[in-house]
């Protein structure tokens, strides 16, 4: 049975590519939606989507974190 | 590593990879080049020789916004006009006529020692030497000359010579007037060739074409969706958010034409100095694209990609220039090497509505002539305004809060600060055109003013003169129940509220950014004080023939037309004033 917060994940994940504000999202979704398919013992799926979600979500957070730095560091 | 990890390690690569092609076309990429930009060398200059008026360039010093300055590093403040003569403005008195031929002739020859006779039928009157005379009668510096796609690429892939030579006909003229010209690729509203339903099938109103200006017929893809406005705003139509999409996502490669467009305009003018720069595209407006993506993927990858071809920088990927680029795509060298003039950058259109920046502010360019024009509306087309609410409820920061963040917009953009476009009823002159002088001013923000001679508008005519109707309005022929099509002239009374407002004291040129100024319309008071370093070169204070009042501080020199000028050979502190006495207005005797 595929876990319910892995699709979630994948669309937050894209999302938060082309906007940072799902990115936070996207992480932790994609983090329980793993943690849960790990601890299923090979019961649940959509571990792919999942780590997708998980990938997506940290590279857009940092992003964005990152990006807010620079915004007030440039502009001060 | 045993094999069961190699195997899940493979089995995590497929991800990898999707993650990998998504960021290319997403933030994660433009973010990446962006840090690239930013990290590189600005691109450098080609040093030529100058003509009457010397090059400008963006001057950037560590902890300063970036600045419009001159060969001597000294900043430039340009104030000017912004004259519709050269746009190609549907024309007429039957608005179900879709495509008329453009109004005004576009051989210069028209225009020599004489000027075409102006209608009603077209909103805006000709732009003929007069014109220019004038602007600098006012003491304006520069002058924002908008263009249309449709005059200088007519049918696809012929580009206009002689729509090329009108143009380098008006920069003459600028020039023998000591203007600077904005080549401004204008539109709004996409193109005058979105259609117009006549019974609109989605329940909007039918536009009016006379508000639609741009791209020409060809590069104009509607997808099939109705052209019918709503909320009032020609902008909010199916088939203009239609067309502005397909050509971010250069659809049919009708982007990539747009630039060889500019290229071909560029190449007329690279060496002329009096060119102050391009402005690459008026208000752009997103179509189905929300900001900050809009901006930060779509506008300004664009911007970068024009600078790329005209100037030869190679900031963004090398990528097919036929299909949609994203944001990490630059595009080819055109050959233009224009390595001189000043791109002006607008923001997209939302910003004008908010107040409030709708981009990143990621580098874009290593190019270091950048300008961020921004459109102030403060309570014209903000919130407060289309929501018809009192001014007091948007934006918070009252008029400050769009000049205070458009500086630091400027800052993380690397780019200088220029309103290239205000304006307002002349009922609103002492409230919102007097207000976004004073934040100018605080700002030390040149400008443009929308607009210069308009015929007739849908209340009032926005021009520093009235329109052909005199100054209580009129309706152009086209709104007319009987049109009047009899032959105008060029245009109406010089306003006198604007000349006093806008034909103001301004340093041309100041040794630095250091400095503060104002002046009081309403007493013809003016002080300017500041600092400059040691060796700095002097101040140009400007004073217009309308300003009287005493000068104390420098060497003034009146000019034959009773304006004045001036000098300061400044070291420290440094103080001008002008004394309160009387304007001397312009007598209306149209």
């Amino acid at each position: 049975m595929r876990e319910l917060n892995a699709t979630p994940a994948v669309v937050l994940g894209v999302l938060g590519l082309f906007s940072g504000i799902f990115a936070p999202f996207a992480l932790v979704t994609g983090l329980n939606s793993l943690r849960r398919i790990r601890a299923s013992q090979g019961m649940l799926t959509g571990e792919r989507s999942a780590a997708f979600g998980l990938m997506a979500g940290l590279l857009g957070t940092l992003l964005l974190v990152g990006g807010t730095v620079y915004w007030f560091a440039a502009s001060a | 590593m045993v094999r069961g990890e190699r195997l899940t390690a493979l089995r995590g690569l497929p991800v990898a990879l999707v993650l990998l092609i998504l960021s290319l076309f997403s933030y994660p990429g433009a973010e990446v080049l962006s840090l690239v930009i930013k990290l590189s060398p600005p691109a450098r200059s080609v040093e030529k020789p100058s003509g009457p008026l010397p090059w400008l360039h963006v001057a950037h010093q560590k902890g300063h916004t970036p600045f419009i300055a001159d060969d001597r590093g000294r900043l430039v403040l340009l104030h000017g006009a912004i004259p519709g003569g050269l746009i190609d403005f549907w024309s007429g008195t039957d608005q179900s006529k879709l495509s008329p031929p453009p109004y005004y002739p576009v051989d210069s020859s028209a225009y020599e020692n004489r000027c075409p006779a102006n209608s009603a039928t077209i909103r805006v009157p000709p732009l003929c030497q007069n014109d220019l005379v004038e602007m600098a009668g006012l003491g304006f510096n520069s002058v924002r000359l908008p263009l249309s796609w449709s005059l200088l690429e007519p049918r696809r892939g012929e580009f206009s010579s002689a729509y090329v030579e009108r143009v380098a006909q008006v920069v003459g003229w600028a020039r023998a007037n000591g203007l600077y010209v904005i080549l401004d690729m204008h539109q709004n509203a996409y193109s005058r060739y979105v259609g117009r339903a006549l019974d609109p099938p989605l329940g909007g109103e039918r536009p009016g074409l006379h508000d639609y200006t741009g791209a020409p017929a060809w590069a104009t893809n509607t997808n099939g969706l109705p052209s019918e406005t709503f909320l009032g705003q020609r902008e909010v139509n199916p088939a203009v958010f239609a067309a502005s999409t397909n050509f971010w996502y250069n659809v049919g490669g009708i982007q990539s034409e747009y630039i060889r467009a500019l290229a071909f305009l560029a190449r007329r003018f690279r060496d002329d100095s009096s060119v102050a720069g391009y402005s690459i595209f008026n208000e752009p407006w997103p179509g189905f694209n929300l900001p900050p993506g809009f901006e930060d993927l779509l506008l300004f990858p664009f911007y970068r990609r024009v600078i790329d071809a005209l100037t030869g920088v190679h900031d963004g990927l090398a990528c097919p220039t036929n299909l949609f680029m994203p944001a990490v795509c630059g595009f080819p060298d055109l050959g233009v090497r224009d390595r001189q003039h000043l791109f002006f950058l607008d923001t997209g259109l939302v910003r004008e509505v908010t107040d409030f920046p709708t981009h990143l502010g990621l580098p874009i360019s290593s190019y270091p002539n950048l300008v961020l024009g921004i459109h102030a509306y403060t309570h014209k087309y903000t919130f407060d305004a289309l929501a018809k609410l009192p001014p007091s409820t948007y934006p918070f920061g009252g008029y400050d809060q769009s000049y205070d963040l458009a500086e630091r917009e400027a800052r993380t953009l690397g780019a200088a600060l220029f309103v290239a476009e205000f304006g307002a009823e002349t009922s609103e002159d002492q409230q919102l055109v007097a207000a976004q002088l004073e934040e100018q001013e605080k700002h030390r923000a040149g400008f443009a003013f929308w607009t210069w001679k308009e015929n007739c508008g849908t209340g009032r005519s926005w021009g520093i003169y009235a329109g052909v109707y005199g100054d209580g309005g009129g309706r152009c022929a086209y709104e007319q129940k009987v049109p009047d099509t009899s032959s105008k002239p060029q245009n109406g009374c010089l306003r006198g509220a604007r000349e006093a407002l806008l034909a103001r004291p301004y340093p041309r040129v100041a040794p630095s950014d250091d400095f503060s100024y104002s002046y009081t319309p309403a007493t013809g008071a003016f002080r300017l004080s500041g600092r400059a370093a040691p060796r700095n070169a002097p101040l140009e204070l400007f004073i217009p023939r309308q300003v009287t009042g005493a000068v104390s501080g420098g060497v003034a020199v009146t000019h034959p037309d009773g304006s004045r000028t001036v000098t300061l050979s400044a070291r420290g502190a440094y103080a001008v004033t002008i004394s309160p006495a009387p304007l001397r207005l312009t007598s209306c005797k149209a």
